[in-house]
């Protein structure tokens, strides 16, 4: 079930445009939502909340449109922005219970979720302390808490590692996890670290020019790069000439031990000849006979897995030279 | 033989954060939320002693003036003076409205630059919170802090003039009173709650927000004062300065119907209704200055 669906939204800034009739759609557990700066993120955040109106197109939060049942989409949702502005004299539980307040949570429940939030994220003992006077991981604690307190259906986390050291990393990704397989929240997560999305959210949406350039699993996308990597002691510049003179696309790694072979021949780019299973017999066919008749010692072999930064690269690149063929106007200034 | 003792961490959890089932209200109650929220800010609650100085000032000055005037009075009667006539209510009135006059220039400005700066606006925007419902809420909340303040007082000092003073003549005299001390109050606040909040809105420091307000507050009151004293313009343009809006207003809900004549000493010969709907457009002007400037505080 889809918990937010764009068909064909445009978002317009003055004469730029920052959406560009993107459809996507954020499944339940946890998506990643990917895009450098310009790439439509937060105008897609502000639109899901209603904050601004789509120009065009159609979006759904929860079944409910949300330029017309802000409020509503609004009480079922939970924020944490990125900036790391609190206020100073508050302190953590009077701000969350507040928040939970107007979420629509009871007073004595709201007080009650705040200790029990709290508790959650790791800062049950510090939960009494003003906020100003809490460090940068605690911060991104207290703003998840707030977020999360009146149990929203869909929490957006906007860059919710930023200023953290690794360990702290480390512990937020885990509580982020544990709050979407342990109590059943959907989250959207904005960020740039592409390997953290990687190991928490179950898929992606990448965003370039106000489009969506790839969108799914993260376990679909990263599986098959359509390449096997070969590790052998030695000779890999003969493996990798020999498996070229059968046609395979095959280079190198830069310090001698690796090859790397394309499943397809030159030439079956554009319309490979069978399924990827039997492209990777034939290919594995192929590195088994080259490396008897060279002699060569295997130390391993695998299907090259991709990660979301090679994905990204990748569509970064493509859209970015179809954009430079075809002259389409640049995304607005909004990140 | 093991003994197994709970981990005290899954304990926690376990009793703890878990999906909530429990009642939520209708998305249209969290301005409640808001404005109670509010209220508690405005007279310092849950903050710290610095947060609570002003109201505490506020409160001391409009309980001091109406104590003070109550035992004066009662000194002076005790020597068989007549001293309670309208002026000494009328008195009580002008210190009333300075104590409620440093509430107006000192917590909105805080409010809406806290809001602003340290970033509960941004919050708010993103909970079931509109920037109309916003302004409604802080400007109902302030103003029914400073009208809590300055209502009681007023009753009392009424009461007293009716029981003991020239003033109700008789029961319906007495309701005639009664009705005009909320209204009053309200008329009395609104216009420097609005200025207060203008003045809030347009600096990001608390501190910067007091000095836009005391300059909306009697900037115009000076200009005013010259142009009636150098150019000879009719003394009714003071009718155009906030200040005097707050004080003229709260007369004429007072006392046009006892002394009709004392109150107009300030207004010339101008109608009250013009009074009143000169403040009101300054107090709506002000509300819909602050949404309308709002809309620019979670750019970025």
């Amino acid at each position: 079930m889809s918990i937010v669906e764009c068909r064909g939204v445009v978002k317009r800034f003055g004469s730029a445009t920052a959406l560009v009739g993107m459809d996507a759609d954020i499944s339940e557990g946890i998506t990643g939502l990917l895009g450098a700066n310009g790439a439509g993120k937060t105008t897609l955040i502000t639109l899901i909340l209603g904050l601004r109106k789509a120009d065009g197109g159609k979006i759904s939060v929860l079944g409910n449109d949300p330029a017309k049942a802000g409020l509503e989409v609004r009480q079922r949702l939970g924020f944490a922005f990125e900036q790391r502005l609190l206020p100073s004299d508050m302190t953590a539980f009077d701000l969350v219970v507040h928040m939970a307040g107007l979420h629509g949570l009871p007073r004595r429940q709201a007080t009650q979720r705040a200790s029990d939030t709290l508790w959650e994220v790791g800062l049950g003992e510090e939960r009494f302390r003003p906020t100003g006077e809490m460090s940068t991981g605690q911060l991104q604690r207290v703003k998840l808490a707030q977020a999360t307190a009146h149990h929203p259906e869909l929490l957006i986390l906007d860059e919710p590692t930023d200023g953290l050291d690794p360990m702290q990393r480390v512990d937020m990704l885990a509580v982020i996890k544990r709050l979407s397989d342990e109590h059943g929240i959907n989250i959207l997560v904005s960020s740039h670290h592409l390997a953290e999305v990687q190991k928490i959210c179950r898929s992606v949406v990448i965003l370039n020019a106000g489009q969506v350039v790839r969108s799914g699993k993260v376990d679909e996308l990263t599986k098959s790069s359509g390449k096997y990597l070969v590790e052998v002691s030695a000779g890999a510049e003969e493996l990798a000439s020999s498996l070229r003179g059968s046609g395979f696309l095959a280079d190198v790694s830069p310090d001698g031990t690796m090859v790397r072979v394309s499943l397809l021949r030159t030439g079956e780019e554009e319309s490979p000849p069978a399924d990827e299973e039997v492209l990777a017999r034939r290919c594995a066919d192929s590195i088994r006979d080259a490396l008897v008749s060279l002699e060569l010692e295997l130390m391993s072999m695998m299907p090259e897995e991709l990660s979301l930064e090679q994905i990204f690269e990748e569509d970064y690149r493509q859209t970015d030279s179809s954009r430079a063929t075809v002259g389409s106007p640049l995304p607005g200034a909004e990140g | 033989m093991t003994i197994h003792t709970p981990d005290s961490e899954t304990q926690i959890y376990g009793q703890g954060f878990r999906p909530y089932t429990g009642p939520r209200r209708h998305p249209s109650r969290a301005v409640w939320t808001l404005w109670s929220y509010t209220c508690g800010r405005v007279l310092g609650r849950r903050r710290r002693l610095r947060y609570k100085v002003v109201p505490i000032l506020s409160a001391l000055i409009v309980w001091g003036g109406a104590a003070f005037f109550i035992i004066g009075n009662a000194l002076f009667g005790a020597f068989g003076v007549d001293v309670w006539d309208f002026d000494w209510v009328r008195s009580f009135y002008v210190v009333g409205i300075w104590g409620t006059l440093i509430l107006a220039i000192t917590i909105p400005s805080r409010i809406l630059s806290e809001d602003r700066s340290a970033g509960l606006f941004a919050l708010y925007m993103i909970s079931p919170i509109s920037r109309i419902r916003y302004v409604s809420a802080q400007s109902s909340a302030i103003l029914s802090v400073m009208v809590l303040l300055f209502l009681p007082a007023m009753l009392v000092m009424f009461l007293i003039y009716s029981l003991f003073g020239s003033g109700a003549g008789g029961g319906l005299d007495f309701l005639n009173f009664l009705w005009r001390i909320p209204v009053g109050s309200i008329a009395v606040v609104l216009v420097p709650a609005a200025v207060g909040m203008v003045g809030g809105s347009l600096a990001a420091r608390g501190m910067v927000g007091v000095l836009f307000t005391t300059a909306l507050l009697w900037v115009p009151t000076a200009v005013l004062g010259i142009f009636t004293s150098v150019r000879g313009i009719p003394e009714e343009y003071y009718l155009l300065s906030p200040f005097h809006l707050s004080y003229g207003m709260g007369r004429y809900v007072f006392q046009n119907h006892q002394v009709d004549a004392a109150g107009l000493e300030i207004l010339g010969n101008v109608s009250y209704y013009w009074v009143i709907l000169v403040g009101l457009a300054w107090a709506v002007g002000g509300f819909a200055f602050v949404w309308w400037v709002s809309r620019k505080w979670t750019e970025g």
